[in-house]
């Protein structure tokens, strides 16, 4: 089921009808302040997720609605007690089968990805993966990691038992959700430790501490593999 | 082809307790005799590379494989290296709160390297899952391996 759908059939509860993912809360289903506020806590409640006060508009359309709580569920969804944790997302018009294709058949991303270098599969049996891969990364720089992952479909959980060297523990998940018809919602989500070389491989630098400058470099490393996979799965072009 | 087997039992430890001695790889010798050796190549708090040595009769087998801990709830596994006779062996200990205890479920999805082998691979892990429930159920009650 959908997240658009889940939605359709709250507000229908709540005796909203009509709802259509370009609909807007407010003058089109003429949802009032009350009505939000009591909507805000039936979506707590059936999707498990904390919303702040006022983060449901009457302005918003259904369509940001289901992104905004699809997003919400991937942001909450902790996976251990980690020192940091980040979690970025894109929509990609496919469907969700197809988006999860793509991200299971680790063998073949460095046709797909040019940041992948290659890849060395040790164990697959299609839930459970073991391999080596190396990525690029950056200013001529080669990391390797082995990573083990456990794959369902909508959900694929990874670990790094040998991370990058600045890490000491790394792990995180994609996340991929059904938004609306071929609209996918893909999180990826990442948590970790930092390694006593931390400090050495990303010094403090024009007032941004390591711990912020290895968020910054994994931040843009997840976005630039979101940005590649959408770009990849909706054009079939290699980037 | 997959096949699945499953066993269960009633335990008188807590979710957290048994969920414990099962993380634990420290506990598997103890639990069980023919286990020789256990420990992680790699352990974060929820994911582990472990590497087992089980005696067989006298001979050594060496298992390595990963784990997932669901603090509690659930250990999932997977050997990379499995037993002899197997290609394919994962599957996941359950623990549910009962009543004061914990009701354990262990499942296992394996695949035997010859496929006319799996109904009596099949009887032979479900005798080796209830064994492995016993040990650790009497390892928490205070009992020896």
């Amino acid at each position: 089921m959908t997240m658009f759908a889940k939605i359709v059939d709250v507000l229908a509860e709540m005796d909203v009808e009509g709802a259509e993912p370009e609909k807007q809360l407010g003058d089109d289903l003429q949802m009032d302040s009350q009505e939000l506020v009591c909507a805000t806590v039936d979506f707590e409640r059936i999707f498990s997720v904390k919303l702040a006060d006022g983060e449901l508009t009457r302005d918003m359309t259904v369509g940001d609605l289901a992104i905004l709580l699809a997003r919400k569920t991937a942001q909450q969804a902790a996976i251990g007690d980690f020192d940091y944790a980040l979690c970025e997302d894109t929509t990609i018009r496919a469907p969700l089968e197809a988006v999860y294709e793509a991200l299971h058949d680790a063998a073949a991303w460095p046709q797909k990805l040019p940041h992948v270098l290659g890849i060395a599969m040790h164990y697959d049996d299609g839930r459970y993966q073991e391999f080596d891969m190396e990525i690029d990364g950056g200013a001529g720089g080669r990391i390797a990691v082995r990573s083990v992952r456990r794959c369902e479909p909508g959900r694929i959980r990874f670990f790094q038992p040998s991370p990058p060297a600045f890490l000491r523990h790394h792990c995180g998940e994609w996340i991929l959700q059904p938004l609306d018809g071929d609209l996918t919602l893909l999180s990826t989500r990442h948590e970790w430790r930092l390694s006593d070389a931390a400090a050495r491989l990303f010094p403090s630098l024009d007032g941004i501490a390591t711990p912020e400058r290895v968020r910054g470099w994994l931040t843009e490393h997840a976005r630039v593999a979101l940005e590649r996979w959408k770009n990849n799965l909706e054009s079939g072009a290699t980037p | 082809m997959s096949r699945t087997v499953s066993v269960e039992r009633a335990f008188e430890a807590s979710p957290e307790a048994v969920y414990g001695a099962y993380w634990g790889l420290e506990n598997w010798p103890r639990a069980l005799s023919n286990i020789v050796d256990a420990g992680a190549d790699y352990d974060d708090g929820v994911h582990q590379c472990f590497t087992m040595v089980v005696d067989k009769d006298g001979a050594r087998e060496t298992v390595r494989g990963v784990r997932i801990g669901v603090p509690f709830a659930k250990v999932e596994l997977c050997q990379f290296v499995p037993p002899p006779g197997f290609r394919v062996m994962r599957g996941e200990w359950r623990f549910a709160p009962s009543g004061t205890g914990t009701q354990v479920v262990a499942e296992r999805v394996y695949e035997t390297s010859d496929p006319a082998g799996g109904d009596a691979a099949g009887a032979l892990l479900k005798s080796l899952l209830e064994k492995n429930l016993v040990a650790f159920d009497r390892l928490l009650s205070g009992g020896a391996a």
